[in-house]
């Protein structure tokens, strides 16, 4: 087994994983989380590490599975949440002034849209064009055939074509309410 | 039927003849639109100065650790027990001696008058408090506004994280 140099892989490699975890998660609060998770997971399973892959699909791998994780946890929470919240019409949770500031460049990237494709396809676009991997490495990471690395890269750039248009179609058709508050929507 | 993005497509990805995959112009597009969003999302949110030092289980970190022997832990942890006692020895001490009466001291008889005075009054004093009507306590639902959704997401672990045991004060 291959002796890891946690801080010294955590120095090379932090910067593109807090980059892939941006994409995913959508906000740099969860990216730092993310991040950091996947770097408290190498510390701890780093002598697990036995070379045959490289550091950076590793570390890949321990990303998108902490983001699969969350995302549960999150969907877990929201259906509480929603159950407090339906009992008090009256409470309204307003987003901090810098929120609005980073929620609106997210809105205005295309990652934004991604992040309503399925996991394999969403998984597989952020490691291709936001981490640059060969379709082998993808392959790897996703522990997938190299032929559903093509097809979920396809379809899912055809998928994020279909909702663009779709939300084109929809902002032209329908009138913006007036009651509604809208200012976060930048 | 709306699109749904979740449904399986069978179509086959298009390949040329390396068997690299053959994107048309579009989709072209929109991938390199994709790897300029990443690196202007990445400009906007940077990660600052790394400066990273894992910590073990314990709390320490790996870098700050020092090395020590096993004898060495064992002694400092005898001195601490020993030191520990010691404290606590001499606290028992000072609060024996402050709550004890001095055995010099003759105990000062009352006079029968003042001592059944003493207990009447007491003896009202409990019966007004508990005649005292309780106040109402206002049980107004605080409401989590400007609540963040990390501030949130705290909140809700920690609400998961309570234990329902029953606290416990031991002397």
């Amino acid at each position: 087994m291959e002796n890891l140099d946690i801080n010294a892989a955590a120095q090379e490699y932090f910067a593109r994983i807090h980059r892939a975890a941006l994409v995913l998660s959508g906000n740099p609060w969860d990216a730092d989380d993310l991040a950091q998770e996947t770097f408290l997971i190498l510390s701890r399973q780093g002598a697990q590490f036995e070379g045959r892959s490289s550091i950076y699909t590793w570390l890949y791998g321990i990303l998108l599975n902490v983001d699969r994780r969350q995302r549960r946890q999150f969907g877990m929470r929201r259906r509480k949440l929603r159950v407090l919240w339906d009992n008090d019409a009256t409470v309204q949770t307003v987003p901090a002034a810098d929120a609005k500031t980073e929620a609106s460049e997210w809105k205005r990237s295309l990652w934004a849209h991604v992040a309503q494709l399925p996991d394999g396809q969403r998984q597989a676009l952020v490691l291709r064009f936001s981490e640059n991997l060969r379709y082998e490495e993808i392959a790897e990471v996703l522990e997938c055939p190299l032929g559903t690395v093509k097809s979920r890269i396809f379809h899912g750039l055809g998928s994020l074509r279909r909702l663009l248009d779709l939300e084109g179609e929809e902002a032209r058709e329908l009138p913006a309410f007036p009651s509604e508050d809208i200012s976060h929507a930048v | 039927m709306p699109f749904n993005p979740r449904i399986i497509q069978t179509e086959p990805a298009p390949l040329d003849d390396q068997g690299e995959l053959q994107l048309p112009d579009d989709l072209a597009a929109l991938a390199e639109q994709l790897s300029a969003d990443s690196q202007h999302l990445a400009d906007c949110f940077p990660v600052g100065a790394i400066n990273v030092a894992f910590r073990s289980a314990k709390g320490r970190a790996f870098a700050e650790r020092k090395p020590t022997t096993s004898h060495n832990r064992h002694r400092s942890r005898r001195v601490r027990y020993v030191l520990g006692g010691g404290l606590v020895t001499v606290a028992l001490s000072c609060a024996f001696l402050l709550l004890s009466p001095s055995p010099f001291a003759q105990p000062k008889a009352l006079p029968q008058a003042e001592s059944t005075s003493r207990s009447e009054d007491a003896k009202a004093i409990a019966v007004r408090a508990f005649s005292k009507p309780s106040q109402e306590v206002s049980f107004a639902p605080a409401l989590l506004d400007d609540v963040s959704r990390p501030e949130l997401e705290g909140l809700i672990d920690l609400w998961q994280s309570q234990s329902s045991e029953v606290a416990s004060v031991s002397f």
